[in-house]
C-alpha cells in the first residue's frame, strides 16, 4: 500500500490480455506509470484497446499475465470485491455522456461514491459534512444556484450533466479521475470551459488526471501524452489499427 | 444496506407507473389470499359465538353434524323428532339448567319458522354471552303471534301488527300453505349476527295449531280448522325437533351426554356443539384447503408479473448498472439492488392487499351479516395470516433474485463500459 516518493499511482507492467484463452492478445503494455497529480492524455481510437486498459485499471478485468498496481496495490493479488473497493477508493470516472443515475438526484448523484466507500465518504465529510462537501464542489463547477440541484438530472443540458460527472469524480478526493471522452458530446465552447475546470479541479484536489480521447488537439492542455496506437504493442503486432 | 434501500426506492419511483402496476397485482392477490383466510377464520367464529352458550343439543338419533345443521344453523331437516315425553324426561334431569325445546320444518318466503318457548327468548346466549333482545314489541305470548328476527324484518319490510301466513315445508316454493291460520307479528329481535337473525319464532302450542285437520304432512280435505277452532282445542305439543340444553355445571357434560345416548325410550343424539363444529370443519376443510391453494396460485401470478417487470427493465438499465460499478458498486451491489426492489414490492403489496382486507372487510360486514348471517368482526392479524404475509414477502425477495442475478451476470460482463 506504500508510494514512495515519486509515487505512481497506476503502474503497469507486462501486461497481456486476451478475452478467451484462444483469442489473440488485445491489449500489450510493456510499461505504463501515471503519477500522482500527473494529467495525462491518451490518444485513443475505438478498437484501440482503450476500453480494455480503463477496465483492467478499474479492476474490473484482470490480466493474463503482468501486474496492474493501483495506489501501489497488485490487483491481481487482491479478490474482485477488494478490487472494487480500490476502485471505489481511489478513482473518479467521467464517462462520454449519461453519467447520472436519471432518478437520482443531482446531490445524489454527486453523493454516490460515499455510499459504496468509506474512504470518500470520511475525506468527504473531512471538517463538515458530505453534503456540504458535494455542495461546495458543485459550487465550484458553476452548479451552485438551487433550482439546478431540484432539477431532475434528465432536465440538465449535456455540459451541465458533465459538470455534475466531474463533481462526482472528485468527492472525497479519490487519487485518480479517468476521463473517457468527457468532452465529445459537448460543442467546442462547452469543451474548453469543461476541460479548463476539469484541470484546475483535479489541481485543486491534487488527483492525477488520465484523459482518453480521439481528438488530438485535446493534447496541448496536459502535461504528458501517449498515443494508445504505441502504448499497445498488441496492435503493432497484429497490424491493426 | 442502507444505502441499496434508498437507491431502489428512488428506482422504483422513477418507474413508478410499472412499478405500480406490479404493485398492484401483488396487492390483490394478497388481498384474495388474506381475505380467503380471514373470511375462514371469522365463519368459524361467527358459528363459535352462535353455539357457544350451549352445552349440549339433542335430538333423534342421528350424525352430529347434521343435528348440529337442522337445530342451531336451519340448515337441512330432521329426519325424525322428539317425542314431548322423553324432552319432559329429560329437561327435569337435575344436572340440567335449562333447556330450549325447538319444532322446526315450516317456513314463511324462504324463512325458517322456529316454535319454541319462553326459554328460547331468556336463555339462549350468543358471542361472549350475550342474551338476545328485542328491537320493538314483545316476545309472542298469543298462539298466533310470531317475532321476527332481525334480518327476517329488515328483509320483508315487515313492522309490528303485520299478518303473515306460514307455509309447511322449508323450501322457498310454498306449496302447501297454512293460510287458514294468518300470525300477527308481535316483536322484532334486534340483530345478533347468528341465525336467530333469519327465524321467525312461533309458540309450540301455534305449531300444533296449524297443523291441526292435518295427517303425515298433509292436509286433510274437508277437515280445515278455523284459528276459532283451533283455540278451543288440546294444544299440548306432542313432538320437538330437536333441543338445547343448559347444564348446572360443564363438567357435567359428558355425563348427562352419555345418559342422553343411552336413553331406553327412544334413539336420542346428544351432541357437543364444539365437537360437531370441529367435525363439520374437517369435513368442509377440504374446499377451504382448495381455496386457499387457488389463492396461493394468484399470488404466484402476481410475482411472476412483477418478475416480467424486473426483467423487461433490465436492458435499459445497463447503463446504470455500469455507473453503478463506475462509482464502487460490487456486482453483488446490482445483486441487492434488484433484490431489494423486489421485495420493497413484495412488502408493499403485502401490507397494501392486508389494508384492503381490512377496509373491504368493515364495508362488507352489513352485506355479509344481512345475507349469511355471519358476522365479520374485525380482528388483530392472526399469526396465520402473518406468516402467509411474511411467505408473500420472500416469494416476493425470492422472484426478484432471477432478474437480480441477470443483472449480476450482466454487470460482471459489462463492468464500467456504457452500453446503451
Amino acid at each position: 500500500m506504500s508510494s514512495g516518493p515519486a509515487a505512481s499511482v497506476i503502474e503497469l507492467a507486462n501486461v497481456r490480455f486476451r478475452w478467451q484463452p484462444q483469442a489473440p492478445v488485445v491489449l500489450a503494455i510493456d510499461i505504463f506509470r501515471l503519477a500522482a497529480g500527473e494529467r495525462l492524455f491518451i490518444r485513443g481510437p475505438s478498437g484501440s484497446g482503450k476500453t480494455t486498459l480503463l477496465g483492467l485499471i478499474g479492476g474490473v478485468l484482470v490480466p493474463e499475465t503482468g501486474q496492474v498496481r493501483l495506489h501501489g496495490t497488485d490487483l491481481a493479488t487482491c479478490s474482485a470485491s477488494a478490487r472494487d473497493r480500490l476502485r471505489a477508493d481511489r478513482i473518479g470516472f467521467v464517462f462520454q455522456m449519461f453519467n447520472l443515475i436519471p432518478y437520482l438526484s443531482v446531490l445524489d448523484n454527486v453523493m454516490l461514491p460515499c455510499r459504496f466507500s468509506k474512504h470518500r465518504a470520511s475525506r468527504a465529510a473531512g471538517g463538515g459534512s458530505a453534503l456540504d462537501e458535494a455542495q461546495r464542489l458543485l459550487l465550484r463547477l458553476g452548479l451552485g444556484q438551487e433550482d439546478i440541484l431540484a432539477r431532475d438530472v434528465a432536465a440538465l443540458s449535456v455540459g451541465q450533466q458533465q459538470r455534475v460527472a466531474v463533481a462526482r469524480a472528485l468527492i472525497g478526493q479519490p487519487d485518480i479521475v479517468i476521463a473517457d471522452e468527457p468532452t465529445s458530446a459537448l460543442d467546442a465552447d462547452t469543451r474548453n470551459e469543461f476541460l479548463a475546470l476539469l484541470g484546475e479541479e483535479c489541481a485543486r484536489s491534487g488527483a492525477a488526471l488520465l484523459f482518453v480521447s480521439h481528438d488530438t488537439e485535446l493534447a496541448r492542455s496536459f502535461d504528458r501524452s501517449l498515443d494508445m496506437r504505441e502504448l499497445n504493442q498488441a496492435l503493432a503486432a497484429t497490424g491493426a489499427a | 444496506m442502507r444505502a441499496l434501500i434508498h437507491l431502489a426506492l428512488k428506482s422504483l419511483w422513477n418507474r413508478r407507473f410499472t412499478a405500480g402496476l406490479a404493485l398492484l397485482s401483488i396487492t390483490i392477490s394478497v388481498t384474495l389470499l388474506i381475505g380467503v383466510e380471514k373470511v375462514r377464520t371469522e365463519t368459524r367464529a361467527s358459528f363459535t359465538q352462535t353455539v357457544a352458550g350451549t352445552d349440549l343439543i339433542v335430538g333423534a338419533r342421528s350424525g352430529p353434524i347434521q343435528l348440529l345443521l337442522y337445530s342451531v344453523f336451519r340448515i337441512g331437516d330432521a329426519t325424525a323428532n322428539v317425542s314431548w315425553e322423553s324432552y319432559q324426561r329429560i329437561s327435569g334431569h337435575p344436572l340440567v339448567a335449562w333447556s330450549i325445546p325447538l319444532s322446526l320444518g315450516d317456513s314463511h318466503r324462504g324463512y325458517r319458522v322456529v316454535g319454541t318457548t319462553e326459554a328460547y327468548f331468556e336463555r339462549l346466549r350468543y358471542g361472549g354471552g350475550r342474551a338476545l333482545a328485542l328491537a320493538e314489541g314483545r316476545w309472542f305470548e298469543d298462539l298466533f303471534d310470531a317475532t321476527l328476527g332481525a334480518e327476517v324484518a329488515r328483509a320483508l319490510d315487515y313492522r309490528i301488527g303485520d299478518r303473515i301466513t306460514l307455509a309447511h315445508g322449508t323450501g322457498t316454493r310454498e306449496v302447501l300453505r297454512h293460510d287458514n291460520m294468518p300470525f300477527t307479528v308481535s316483536g322484532i329481535l334486534e340483530p345478533t349476527g347468528t341465525p336467530v337473525d333469519q327465524s321467525i319464532h312461533v309458540s309450540l302450542e301455534a305449531i300444533e295449531a296449524i297443523h291441526l285437520g292435518w295427517e303425515a304432512g298433509v292436509p286433510l280435505s274437508g277437515q280445515e280448522v278455523s284459528p276459532e277452532e283451533a283455540r278451543e282445542q288440546d294444544l299440548a305439543p306432542g313432538a320437538v325437533t330437536a333441543f338445547l340444553l343448559g347444564l348446572q355445571s360443564r363438567a357435567a357434560v359428558f355425563q348427562v351426554q352419555r345418559a342422553i345416548n343411552a336413553y331406553p325410550d327412544e334413539p336420542l343424539s346428544a351432541i357437543l356443539p364444539g365437537v360437531a363444529l370441529q367435525q363439520l370443519w374437517n369435513l368442509v376443510g377440504v374446499a377451504e384447503n382448495a381455496l386457499i391453494v387457488v389463492s396461493a396460485f394468484v399470488v404466484l401470478a402476481g410475482l411472476a408479473g412483477m418478475m416480467t417487470m424486473l426483467l423487461a427493465s433490465l436492458a435499459e438499465r445497463r447503463r446504470e448498472m455500469a455507473i453503478l460499478r463506475s462509482v464502487g458498486a460490487r456486482p453483488a451491489h446490482v445483486f441487492g439492488l434488484l433484490t431489494a426492489e423486489s421485495a420493497l414490492l413484495g412488502i408493499g403489496g403485502a401490507l397494501a392487499g392486508f389494508g384492503l382486507v381490512y377496509l373491504l372487510m368493515a364495508a362488507g360486514a352489513p352485506l355479509v351479516q344481512a345475507t349469511w348471517g355471519i358476522h365479520l368482526a374485525p380482528s388483530l392479524p392472526s399469526m396465520r395470516e402473518l406468516a402467509l404475509l411474511g411467505m408473500v414477502i420472500i416469494g416476493a425477495t425470492l422472484a426478484g433474485a432471477i432478474p437480480a442475478w441477470r443483472a449480476y451476470r450482466m454487470s460482471l460482463a459489462d463492468g464500467l463500459s456504457i452500453r446503451t
